[in-house]
């Protein structure tokens, strides 16, 4: 598509942010695997690992699979029409990022519990005691897993469906082809990096999930490889055998990744950046529908949400109480973790939309798939080994300090955000390539004026939503921040789990909403600043 | 390109702020590594190290590297280079692995004599025993079933569902119930283990999210400390969780604190270690909702809502050998 | 000679492209093809949105085949029209202008390229907003301002209504003729080619078929690709007229329908005698009759209704084309 001097210009451009992700990935990880091989043996010839491994597979397969399916109804009726509160919902619902997932977990219980407040209202509506069944069960677990990650399905695909030209599915009507036909043969296909990229990023949130997968299930049965690498890291103390174990986890990692990068290559997809959605106004029973999907979607966001500030004012004997406000900022250490959350956060969200950008131009100029699947490693590696891995970095190359504590800490929430920047931008960047960028070279623009003056801008509505995604998953990031920080940085959800450590649920309760409405905060402010501009591409 | 560069201070500026902060104090200091129950916000160190510097005149420096077991491999791993001159926060069931590792100096603290010999687990004095707890099964008085007696009593059908577990592989305290079920009734432990997940509502990763759904009143008996009424005690004003005492015993466990084999400042890391011993000893137990390890310490009344257990278990050296094949039975067995 | 295409080759995996030819300094010409046959990837090529595999482009006497899209000098204007929504019409015109130009040179020169295409005071306005046919036009003024040694313009009309396509061509043709460009055109629509341009490069399956001027390729097709892609027509085997292999074509045109019988004309005309009416369409001005001689289908063009079931047809040797 284009010559080797403007690939060498992207490769310069992204330069930067593939040094930093070599640095940052492929050390730690080196360091963790190279222990791997004197265990590696046992692990690989256990006839249990590859039990937990297929049961992972399963939960993590079947979690993206609804969540992509589910998003489409509302990918589409989001993507082609424009309503009040349209943007406000596509928003809210990347919050569920912003939380830890302890108090995740603890939404749910509130909510959906068998004590809980679903419990509660039902049965005083139907005048008997009733225990909603919900958790505790392998539906529990694809539940809570749909709902952290329906908001990534929901948000890539809306967003490649609004610059999909309309004229593919009028022409596929007018030649007498059905709805469902039409969506299947001709939609579908020019969606397939958008859904492919979602479904990628949602199967790897759940391969190294296991909070929810252990109490939401309410079996050990149900256990991921994860389980595995962290006891061994966290309980056991047995490190090679954690490498070996995240060997594995690497491989099979890859392999899926390869696999899906084929799938990906398969039938080119061909849309012309010219047209995109015509965003209809609503009127009469489409109004209606709108109402009820806005319903839905907020039906299904909120209550595990808005559980956690109800429990931060109502205790468990259902008295009204401000204490635990109260409790929590008479601390000196509040006001400081709240500054410390909101900069790392801030810091890792706009190097990760910048650096997402660079490299996923990178990827679509050169027609390079591997950048995108080596950046979703991180991810994919599972937060256990790779803070181990940090961890000897940090050791070995920096000097114990709050400086490098800062650094390391924004760098690790760098790396687990870029896989969701990169496949955020990259459709746009696609997109952008076929004609606007040759467009402008042909007017003799340099490849860097081009970059500067025209792609830049043209990506900044997915750079905003790479940079929500982004800010949402450090606001609420805790493990990376508690191994690698030592104790120096103090940010909000570090300040929650030591609350929970001291018995003190409430308090964490009003942690978590004071997360909540940093986020949203956050979130109202970009929303607000994009008003001004004309949406693009 | 001015975004990026606003971007780069945006990164910068904290730093730029706390490395002011960041002064040199090799003078008379002291590096302790705490696991992150005694450095949190609300754990014991921010009340006890003000008062320690103040009193001898010795900076701390107080480093986490989150809980126990990240510590303590933090600590092997930096071997000769550590800066650790005190080690806090490691417990007797994974003791073996830093003799293994032999990274602790013997400290013959003169506030032994005040220990109770039963909690010193390192007879050479490696690592000093701080404070204690014992496992229990804590109890929702409210529930209004009856509480159960023993151990063998949780496979009975009546707690279907009314009990809610730890994983041992993911969590110290799950741990701790596999070692108790081990020492009560030895090699059938797994056949225990069968029957008692099928009351258990869910087996939770740890013991905050098992803790949370107890409180939240998703079944009344969860997997805890003898302690853990002390806090509703004090800070709630209610009676309302009880700690079950059984008849055959609790597993314990102990926490030590130890004096590294490279400190550079040796006679310091003494004088911290001594501290924790003796004056730091009701906050400890307190903040950390455990026993102290000092029998001369003086407790809130509360602590009367938390049983002594009338027998402590505690792990053999077979046992401490066989824990990591035990967890791999464990999983073999129930998945 | 402006431009020189020389041999150029480029491969892929079930297509491939050959071409040679030359364009001359001010010539409109355009490029003629069914969809797929690689007319728009000889645009590319020349461009320099992609390389070939082998062959030279050569434009003012250089050879251009490998240098940079950027230092060609070759303006492009797409389908899509690919104008950036992150500016205004009249910024999208003035980004495209020599960086060296001062503010007031850009503004003049913005306003007068707006003028020209006929969008005067649009230059404030969204890109978003535009119609089809105004965004066209603005590609066309963007490319302009970049002051281009030559204009590749690719199927530049097909997204718009038909009112709308003919009224730009006239407008585009016009430009052209005022500015003194060269301009190359690429699209699958003949009239549109038949209107605009002064040659035509007409392509089939990655060859050209022929090149020429509209009016001498549509008369005498060089090849029956030719023939039955430039108009309507009749291709009719020697052998239902007397003997031989192969076979005559002609357009509807220039059959003339005699309802005398015994016609007799000569040298100057071919004679079908007795052909049957099949079916007649009226157009207007016109008619288009369907004739059926000796079993093969005949199209004729003719003033007159004809009355009679059985005709003879007369067909000027002169515009009898022989395969």
């Amino acid at each position: 598509m284009i010559g080797g001097k403007a690939k060498i210009f992207y490769l310069k451009l992204s330069l930067f942010a593939l040094l930093l992700l070599l640095f940052l990935f492929i050390i730690p990880l080196s360091m963790t695997l190279s222990r791997a091989l004197t265990s590696a043996g046992d692990v690989f010839s256990s006839a249990y690992t590859y039990r937990v491994l297929s049961f992972t597979l399963f939960e993590s397969f079947l979690s993206a699979l609804i969540s992509v399916l589910l998003s489409l109804p509302f990918a589409y009726f989001w993507s082609h029409h424009k309503f009040f509160m349209r943007s406000f919902v596509l928003s809210l619902s990347t919050l569920s990022f912003t939380i830890p997932s302890i108090l995740v977990v603890l939404g749910f219980v509130i909510f959906y519990g068998r004590s809980g407040v679903l419990s509660d209202v039902l049965s005083q509506l139907l005048g008997r005691e009733v225990k909603v069944k919900v958790l505790y069960s392998f539906f529990a677990i694809i539940f809570a897993h749909v709902y952290l990650n329906l908001p990534v399905a929901f948000n890539l695909i809306a967003n490649g469906w609004e610059k999909i030209d309309p004229i593919y599915e009028e022409s596929s009507y007018s030649l007498g082809r059905g709805k469902m036909r039409t969506f299947i043969s001709v939609t579908l296909p020019m969606l397939k990096k958008e859904i492919l990229s979602a479904f990628i990023l949602i199967f790897f949130f759940c391969f190294t999930s296991f909070s929810i997968v252990l109490v939401l299930g309410g079996s050990p049965k149900f256990s991921t490889l994860e389980v595995e690498i962290y006891r061994r890291v966290h309980v056991s103390l047995e490190l090679d055998e954690a490498s070996a174990f995240a060997l594995f986890n690497f491989l099979v990692t890859l392999v899926i990744l390869l696999v899906s990068g084929k799938i990906g290559r398969m039938g080119r997809e061909k849309r012309m950046a010219g047209g995109m959605a015509k965003l209809e106004k609503l009127e009469g029973k489409k109004k209606l529908v709108a109402i009820a999907l806005v319903l839905l979607m907020l039906l299904f966001i909120l209550p595990p949400l808005l559980s956690i500030p109800y429990r931060s004012l109502v205790d468990r004997n259902g008295e009204f109480s401000l204490s635990s406000w109260e409790k929590i900022f008479s601390r000196s250490q509040m006001s400081v973790s709240i500054v410390n959350s909101l900069l790392i956060a801030l810091s890792a969200a706009l190097f990760s939309a910048y650096l997402g950008e660079t490299l996923a131009l990178f990827s679509a100029r050169t027609g390079s798939r591997i950048v995108p699947l080596f950046a979703t490693l991180p991810l994919a590696t599972g937060s256990a080994t790779l803070g181990l891995g940090m961890n000897i970095v940090q050791r070995s190359l920096m000097p114990q300090s709050l400086v490098a504590s800062y650094l390391m800490v924004t760098l690790m929430h760098l790396m687990i955000t870029i896989p969701f920047s990169i496949r955020t931008i990259l459709p746009g960047a696609a997109l952008l390539g076929e004609e606007k960028t040759l467009s402008s070279y042909t007017l003799g623009k340099s490849y860097f004026t081009t970059f500067a003056s025209i792609e830049h801008p043209l990506l900044s509505s997915y750079r905003r939503k790479a940079f929500l995604f982004a800010f949402a998953l450090s606001l609420g990031e805790v493990n990376a921040t508690m191994t690698l920080s030592s104790g120096k940085v103090t940010t909000l959800p570090v300040l929650l789990y030591n609350l929970i450590g001291s018995y003190d649920y409430q308090g964490a309760s009003a942690l978590g909403t004071v997360l909540l409405l940093l986020a949203f905060m956050v979130f109202f402010i970009l929303g607000a600043g994009r008003k001004g501009k004309a949406d693009v591409t | 390109m001015k975004k990026l560069f606003f971007a780069l201070c945006v990164l910068l500026l904290p730093l730029s702020i706390f490395a002011q902060a960041e002064s040199e104090n090799d003078g008379n200091s002291v590096t302790v590594y705490a696991y992150d129950v005694f450095t949190g916000e609300w754990g014991a160190g921010p009340e006890l190290i003000p008062l320690f510097e103040e009193e001898t005149g010795i900076k701390v420096n107080l480093i986490t590297a989150g809980g126990a077991t990240e510590m303590l491999s933090r600590v092997i791993a930096e071997g000769e280079g550590t800066e650790a001159d005190v080690v806090l926060g490691i417990s007797d069931d994974m003791a073996d692995k830093a003799y293994d590792a032999d990274i602790f100096a013997p400290y013959e603290s003169k506030y032994l004599s005040e220990i109770d010999d039963e909690l010193e687990f390192d007879k050479e004095h490696r690592l000093l025993p701080f404070d204690w707890g014992a496992y229990a099964f804590v109890f929702d008085t409210e529930s209004g079933i009856t509480p159960p007696g023993s151990l063998g009593d949780l496979t009975k059908s009546e707690y279907k569902d009314n009990l809610i577990l730890v994983d041992p592989r993911t969590s110290d305290v799950g741990l701790g119930l596999l070692l108790w079920s081990h020492e009560v009734f030895g090699d059938e432990y797994l056949s225990w283990w069968k029957e008692v997940s099928k009351n258990a509502l869910t087996i939770a990763d740890g013991w905050s999210s098992a803790y949370g759904l107890f409180t939240e009143g998703e079944a009344p008996i969860v997997l805890s400390y003898t302690t853990s009424p002390v806090y509703h005690v004090m800070n709630e004003n209610s009676t309302r969780y009880k700690a079950l005492v059984f008849p055959e015993g609790h597993h314990g466990t102990i926490e030590g604190i130890g004096i590294s084999k490279y400190a550079k400042n040796r006679e310091n890391a003494e004088a911290f270690v001594d501290f924790i011993l003796s004056e730091g000893q009701a906050t400890m137990a307190v903040k950390n909702s455990m026993y102290p390890a000092n029998g001369n310490t003086e407790l809130p009344d509360a602590y009367e809502y938390a049983p002594l257990p009338e027998k402590l278990l505690r792990t053999t050296d077979e046992e401490m050998a066989a824990k990591d094949d035990m967890l791999d039975s464990w999983a073999e067995a129930m998945i | 000679m402006l431009l020189e295409i020389d041999g150029i080759r480029k491969s892929y995996k079930d297509f491939s492209l050959e071409a040679s030819f030359s364009v001359e300094e001010g010539e409109f010409i355009s490029i003629l093809g069914p969809s797929g046959c690689g007319k728009s990837t000889l645009l590319a090529l020349i461009a320099g949105l992609e390389k070939p595999d082998a062959g030279r482009v050569v434009l003012d006497g250089k050879e251009i085949t490998g240098m940079e899209i950027q230092k060609r000098g070759i303006g492009i204007v797409f389908q899509s029209y690919a104008l950036f929504e992150n500016m205004s019409v009249g910024k999208n015109i003035t980004y495209a202008m020599d960086k060296k130009k001062s503010g007031k040179e850009k503004k003049e020169g913005m306003l007068a390229l707006l003028a020209l295409v006929g969008l005067k005071g649009y230059e404030k306005r969204n890109v978003s907003s535009l119609s089809g046919g105004e965004a066209q036009r603005v590609a066309l003024a963007r490319s302009l301002a970049a002051e281009p040694r030559m204009l590749l313009l690719d199927e530049p009309l097909s997204a718009l209504d038909a009112p709308m396509r003919r009224r730009l061509r006239g407008k585009i043709r016009d430009i052209h003729d005022r500015l003194g460009i060269t301009i190359i055109h690429v699209t699958h629509d003949r009239e549109e080619a038949y209107a605009v341009s002064d040659r035509m490069i007409v392509m089939n399956a990655g060859k050209i078929e022929g090149i020429g001027r509209a009016e001498e390729m549509y008369k005498r097709p060089d090849t029956p690709f030719l023939a039955s892609f430039l108009g309507e027509g009749t291709f009719l085997s020697k052998k239902s007229v007397s003997e031989g292999d192969g076979y005559y074509f002609f357009r509807p045109e220039s059959v003339l329908i005699s309802e005398n019988e015994g016609t007799d004309a000569g040298s100057t005309y071919l004679v079908l005698k007795n052909a049957k009416v099949m079916g007649i369409e009226f157009q207007g001005s016109s008619y288009s009759v369907k004739l059926n001689y000796n079993g093969e289908m005949v199209t004729a063009l003719s003033n007159t209704r004809p009355r009679k079931e059985y005709v003879n047809l007369m067909i000027m040797r002169n515009f009898l084309n022989i395969f």
